[in-house]
């Protein structure tokens, strides 16, 4: 599907030390709720998540929505037209209020990307105040997952549209991970643009996609110099660091 | 005429032929599914006006500075790269553990002037004015104690182009590491997160640290690269010589466990690769290295002509009588290192009073019998960067909640209560140093978020303390003067060298523990979930190698009780190849904490503990 | 002689419709007054002669100031310039004390929808009288009636269930029905988005 925009990632694997800073982030612009006793890596809400694979010296890995090209399984099977592939930018925007919660959309995608709100979220102590106006907090039954911080797109384009402009400047739309990143691993931009850097550094021989051979011609780039890296993400199988 | 049913089935149906055309049918459909979905569980959103403000991080020395974006007037982000903790810092103020009781102060301070023991202060951030107000205060009294943690203060390492780690987590939580172009060698015992991205792991045996160095040191004299000038200063330098000869590569790669060919490698590359610097501390949740330790990489740092902070005024603890402490106060600001209580504990009498000045009731303050509701993060202003070299003020970002004590209003009636006059009020002793800044005419003051301008260009001490009142950072770069080494103890040093950890038939592996002790890691709204996905630990994770699992009969994710001489603590085993074999790791934060079972051995170290593991 | 059974029926019909459509609304809605009276003609005839963005304005970050602060009126109402009760009570118990007036406000949108004012205004080049109607022109302040049930103001009606305009040459509603019908005319496309928090 040919887009005005593909905004998509390039995330350095060998720069990702694993501290977590865009995780949390991220909650943080998008309102996600504190986890509740009990939650698990499934049951629980990261729009990031950052995976550890590898052996001894490990490989850390942010996992988001990888922002399906070609084909988006989530949106083949949607019965509620929840989640569009937006024709401007590219992106695959999850609509939380058209979800009824079927989850089959967390069924069909390949890269467990998507988390469900299995309760209303919870703010403790006030934090409502606190809260990001530029997101809206979802309810319970319904599920969510990464838009490339949708109100930061929003932001740079009412800021251009102040101006004058019809184009958003890229340097307004940063989402929270690619700024707070302190390892400068993770690089953002539009790869329809054959002159930014997440262009270059895409079309650079260490780059790799995950699970390319399904087809989804995902938006995200990984890269690493490590041959054993790249190897493993190719063969498919994650050699954890838990025996 | 009589009112029949059919003449009712007739009304009815007219009344409903007329509903349908009216509004009232669909608009109570369309309103009840919305209110469905926004009655009970919405959290509005403000719709205040937006505004930013820079301002710097509270949580660590190393003081981040980020910009605030505030709604309303609420700071909801900050900006920048930041460290996990930092980037959830200003949602402390909303932590489920926020202290919000009023504390009886009378009573407390009852308590305090009947006491039987010395009057101490525990500061957790020494060097800010604050301090020197401690000071003040337990100087005044004749059994005042200020206590301070023994924290190494890394050097500056922005400028390095070789820097060597003994486990400072440098590139997980200290500034920005992707900013910085310097070769990292980090000698640490775990596959931590900086060691996984370091240019180059040295995994040494746990706890052999001063071997290590001391080996760099032995290559470095024998091949005659080091700074002669600057060890000519030292009176000590012949008899540590002699010591260091013991240390030659094989010796020491017997000890440490690394190849004496790599030592030699990491010694030249120490030696040549300059500006080169050696940084000790260690992981801050494993608590410090030892002073052996401290000095052996202090010595690292003068053969090479770098000169090194010293360690921070105060006393350690351990330095104190067991026993002898019959009122402790908890300074409130952020601890970056994990303390075990027990080290605090056995320094208190029996029925020592303890309060914390702690807006959390996380950490150490959980075993505060006072928690005086003190402002969160941001909701005061903060003093930031403790030496001669650098010092700050950042503003409120935020008004403080109901019902909250500052310092200085505690601080003022303890005063009072020991019955000291005029110790100094906070306000006038910020003035002060700023006063004493402006009188020295050196470095230069930049607004936060602004432009450096040298301090001799300011033209009033007033000018400058409205600088720093409206959050200001003073930094004067040159270098602070050499700090002077302590006197070497070489059977100390020997005995460091050895090794720090005897196991035993009964405990025959090593507990390491490591992480951050840093409250702020414990707040669930940075997501517990961070911590669930195994990103960062807790107490109740330990990590094993499968070898040593399976020769302890665990099995991956079983129950298991870690067995100290110190006690036992309840967890859930993982098994991990890159667990070192017969080492258990175990992060210190959570509840209970590994903290609790851990060995703390004369020289104030915890991080290492002969253990054992069994199935629960 | 109308047979009673048809009486009934066609009683029953303009019993019902006359509650649907004159008692409901009043039963649905609760009417607020706002907290104080404010004429728009004073500050937009010619003795003033303000323009809508001259107080409701966008700022250099496209973000939409809304209903301007107290500050705003502050600039001119430090102290009363007219002899009304209502200014008095405007510079008494707002501008004195620096305090902002709890507007109650008609268009507010849920907070799930992104709606940009300087798109609309400097892209889209969309006059406010086409959402907000002769709003400029009105000497007091209306009602504000919010939905029960909804939370929302009468404004957001919308065009799925019978056109009322709240005021005079507003688009009748605000709801997402007719934000789309305008984006078909316009054939500006959004997707959702462009317009969904």
């Amino acid at each position: 599907m040919k887009t005005q925009h593909r905004y998509g990632f390039v995330i350095d694997v060998d720069r990702c030390n694993g501290c977590g800073s865009c995780m949390i982030a991220c909650a943080v612009e998008n309102n996600v709720p504190a986890a509740a006793a009990g939650v698990n890596e499934r049951t629980g809400i990261t729009w990031l998540r950052v995976e550890r694979a590898g052996n001894g010296r490990s490989a850390y890995f942010p996992m988001l929505c990888q922002q399906c090209g070609e084909h988006t399984p989530c949106v083949s099977v949607c019965p509620q037209n929840a989640v569009e592939a937006d024709a401007k930018t590219g992106i695959v925007a999850q609509v939380p209020e058209r979800c009824l919660g079927c989850r089959y959309c967390m069924a069909a995608c390949p890269y467990h990307a998507r988390s469900f709100n299995w309760r209303d979220p919870e703010y403790p102590g006030g934090l409502r105040k606190a809260l990001n106006p530029d997101v809206s907090p979802r309810m319970r039954g319904v599920v969510e997952k990464c838009n490339f911080c949708h109100g930061r797109l929003h932001n740079a384009e009412a800021k251009a549209a102040a101006a004058g402009k019809t184009e958003i400047d890229p340097a307004d739309y940063v989402p929270a991970c690619v700024e707070a990143c302190p390892s400068l691993a993770l690089t953002f931009g539009d790869l329809a643009d054959p002159s930014s850097a997440v262009a270059k550094k895409a079309r650079q021989p260490e780059a790799f996609r995950l699970l390319e051979s399904l087809g989804t011609e995902p938006k995200v780039y990984y890269r690493s110099a490590r041959e054993w890296v790249r190897e493993m993400c190719r063969s498919g199988k994650k050699e954890v660091a838990h025996a | 005429m009589k009112f029949e049913r059919r003449d009712l089935l007739k009304l009815g149906a007219g009344s409903a032929a007329g509903l349908v055309v009216s509004p009232v049918p669909w608009k109570l459909l369309d309103d009840s599914a919305i209110w469905t979905q926004g009655h009970m569980w919405a959290a509005p959103l403000s719709h205040g006006p937006v505004t930013s403000a820079a301002t710097v991080c509270p949580l660590c020395p190393e003081g981040c500075a980020t910009k605030a974006r505030l709604v309303g007037g609420i700071p909801v982000s900050l900006g920048g790269a930041l460290c996990p903790a930092g980037l959830a810092s200003h949602q402390l103020a909303y932590h489920p553990a926020r202290v919000k009781e009023p504390v009886d102060l009378a009573r407390l301070m009852e308590e305090v002037r009947a006491r039987k023991g010395a009057l101490a202060i525990l500061d957790f951030r020494p060097g800010r004015v604050q301090s020197e107000l401690y000071q003040k205060i337990t100087g005044a009294i004749k059994d005042g104690l200020y206590l301070t943690l023994e924290q190494s203060r890394p050097g500056e390492i922005d400028h390095a182009k070789t820097v060597l780690s003994f486990g400072a987590p440098v590139l997980d939580g200290w500034g920005t590491p992707g900013a910085r172009e310097f070769r990292l060698i980090q000698v640490e015992p775990r596959a931590s997160r900086t060691a996984s991205v370091a240019s180059d792991w040295v995994p040494i045996r746990p706890g052999t640290e001063a071997a290590f160095a001391l080996g760099i040191a032995a290559v470095m004299i024998a091949e005659k690269r080091y700074d002669a000038a600057a060890t000519a200063q030292w009176k000590d330098f012949a008899a540590f010589q002699a010591l260091a000869a013991h240390y030659a590569p094989e010796a020491a790669s017997e000890i440490s466990g690394v190849a004496p060919a790599r030592i030699v490698e990491v010694a030249r590359c120490f030696s040549q690769e300059k500006p080169a610097i050696a940084i000790g501390g260690g992981d801050p949740g494993g608590g410090p290295l030892g002073p052996q330790e401290e000095q052996a990489i202090a010595i690292l740092n003068l053969l090479n002509g770098v000169p090194t902070a010293g360690r921070t005024a105060g006393k350690g603890l351990r330095e104190v009588a067991d026993g002898s402490i019959g009122a402790l106060i908890l300074d409130g600001s952020p601890q970056s290192d994990a303390l075990p209580w027990r080290t605090v504990q056995k320094k208190l009498a029996a029925n020592a009073v303890v309060v914390s000045l702690s807006p959390l009731r996380t950490g150490l303050a959980r075993y505060a019998k006072y928690q005086v509701p003190a402002p969160a993060p941001f909701e005061t202003w903060t003093e930031f960067g403790s030496d001669a070299s650098r010092w700050g003020l950042t503003p409120a970002l935020m008004p403080a909640s109901q019902g909250t004590l500052t310092a200085d209003t505690f601080l003022t009636k303890l005063a009072e209560t020991l019955g000291i006059e005029n110790p100094g009020v906070l306000d006038a002793s910020l003035r002060q140093r700023s006063d004493s800044i402006h009188r020295g005419g050196r470095g230069a003051v930049a607004a936060l978020g602004g432009d450096a301008k040298p301090v001799k260009e300011v033209a009033s001490a007033d000018d400058l303390w409205k600088l720093f009142s409206a959050g200001a950072v003073w930094s004067d770069a040159k270098p602070a003067a050499p700090a002077k080494l302590d006197g070497l103890d070489t059977d100390a040093l020997l005995r460091a060298a050895q090794g720090s950890l005897r196991r035993t038939d009964e405990y025959p592996l090593t507990l390491l523990v490591y992480g951050w002790g840093h409250e702020a890691s414990e707040a669930p709204v940075m997501s517990k979930l961070y911590e669930e996905s195994g990103l960062r630990s807790s107490s109740a994770r330990v990590e094993v190698h499968p070898a040593t699992g399976k020769e302890n009969g665990l099995e991956d994710g079983c129950a298991v009780k870690v067995e100290t001489a110190r006690g036992a603590h309840r967890a859930q085993v993982v098994f991990n190849r890159a667990v070192r074999l017969g080492v258990i790791e175990a992060a210190t934060r959570g509840e209970p904490s590994i903290l609790d079972v851990c060995d703390v051995r004369e020289d104030g170290q915890w991080r290492l503990s002969a253990a054992r593991i069994r199935r629960a | 002689m109308i047979p009673f059974g048809k009486t009934l029926f066609l009683g029953g019909a303009v019993a019902a419709l006359s509650f649907g459509w004159l008692g409901f609304p009043k039963v649905l809605y609760r009417s607020q007054a706002q907290p104080l009276q404010f004429n728009h003609k004073t500050h937009t005839g010619e003795k003033v002669g303000y323009a809508c963005k001259d107080c409701h304005t966008i700022g250099e970050d496209g973000r939409f100031s809304g209903v301007p602060g107290v500050a705003a009126c502050a600039t001119c109402h430090a102290a009363p310039v007219t002899d009304t009760a209502n200014e008095k009570r405007l510079v008494e118990e707002y501008v004195t004390p620096n305090r902002e007036i709890p507007w109650l406000i008609y268009s507010r949108q849920p907070d799930n929808v992104s709606f940009s004012h300087a798109v609309h205004v400097r892209t889209g080049k969309l006059e406010c009288e086409r959402c907000h109607g002769e709003h400029g022109k009105t000497e007091t302040l209306r009602p504000y009636e919010e939905n029960r049930l909804s939370g929302y103001s009468r404004d957001i009606w919308g065009q799925a269930i019978a056109r009322i305009s709240m005021q005079k040459g507003a688009r009748p509603g605000m709801k997402m029905s007719d934000c789309e019908e305008c984006h078909a005319e316009k054939k500006v496309q959004a997707g959702c988005l462009g317009c969904h928090k």
